[in-house]
């Protein structure tokens, strides 16, 4: 996640925030959740929701804009566009919520409501994989898991990685190596559905 | 310059992976290695592989961060409620100069 400290996101283009989306900026997607948030939020609360409610699906929304931005499934001209992308990956998802057979026991209110396509979609297989990976993550050690996030998810090179881990670059680069290592073999351990 | 050696689940194939998803490759080098991918089925399987570890790892990081987003979002709603009864100190019956009047606050509880 690099740092952009100066950044404005209504400044820039729909393209330029979809790059910088693309490359973790931290700067980016924190601006980017906050300004569209409140929104969200209040959408969910018209709607039968809650506070948590609100979060979880909005964080839902958020990891789900960002997969789809990552996988070249959203190409933008424009900032707003962007925003009204997550907002509406958000109502649709309290939508499905609000249709799921667990509440339509408990309220009738889904009819009232308009209902929008689903835009995601992602395939099973690709999903279950990355659910073992991510449960494969969370058995890591602190580590193992600082440092594969600050290469992934933080771009960082490995002469930085070192010098926030303390250690040389070419230890930086082997420690990186064998976390990836113990991920595959925990991964592999995992007994997958 | 990517030589053509047998591609191998080892940390130098690792990291080569690591350079071409970070698209850290350069112009010539990316074309080696797309090409050494259309021929070698091995190579683009621990692409793939490699691919979807970098992903958990960054949704995973992901949703850490968005905890933390989150709690600053809360915040960033408190901070605009303290500025706003500085709002109903606009009375445009009143004759006065609104820029002096202001100034005291600017910064401290003036809307920005």
């Amino acid at each position: 996640m690099q740092k952009n400290t100066n950044i404005n996101i209504k400044d820039l283009s729909g393209s330029e925030i979809v790059s910088l989306i693309k490359m973790n900026d931290g700067q980016t997607l924190k601006r980017l959740y906050i300004s569209n948030f409140r929104k969200v939020k209040k959408y969910v609360l018209k709607n039968n929701g809650d506070d948590a409610a609100a979060k979880d699906v909005y964080q839902e929304a958020f990891v789900a804009m960002w997969h789809n931005i990552k996988d070249d499934k959203f190409s933008s001209e424009d900032s707003s566009s962007v925003n009204g992308y997550l907002y509406r990956i958000a109502k649709n998802k309290w939508l499905d919520h609000l249709r799921s057979a667990r509440y339509k026991r408990t309220s009738s209110i889904e009819k009232t409501i308009k209902v929008d396509a689903p835009e995601i979609m992602e395939t099973d297989e690709k999903n279950q994989k990355i659910k073992i990976l991510l449960e494969s993550m969370e058995k890591m050690g602190e580590r193992c898991q600082t440092l594969l996030k600050l290469f992934y998810f933080e771009r960082k090179s490995f002469r930085e990685i070192a010098e926030i881990i303390g250690m040389d670059e070419a230890s930086a680069r082997n420690a990186k190596y064998r976390c990836q290592k113990q991920l595959k073999k925990i991964t592999e351990e995992i007994p997958n559905p | 310059m990517i030589t053509n050696s047998t591609f191998s689940n080892d940390q130098e194939t690792m990291e080569l992976i690591d350079r071409y998803l970070l698209e850290q490759l350069d112009e010539i080098e990316l074309k080696q290695f797309q090409d050494r991918m259309e021929q070698d089925f091995n190579l683009r399987s621990l692409v793939l592989e490699q691919k979807q570890e970098m992903r958990a790892v960054e949704d995973y990081s992901l949703n850490q961060a968005m905890n933390s987003f989150h709690e600053e979002a809360l915040r960033e709603k408190i901070t605009k409620k303290m500025v706003g009864p500085c709002r109903i100190c606009f009375n445009p019956d009143r004759n006065f100069n609104l820029d002096s009047f202001y100034r005291p606050f600017r910064g401290k509880y003036f809307c920005q």
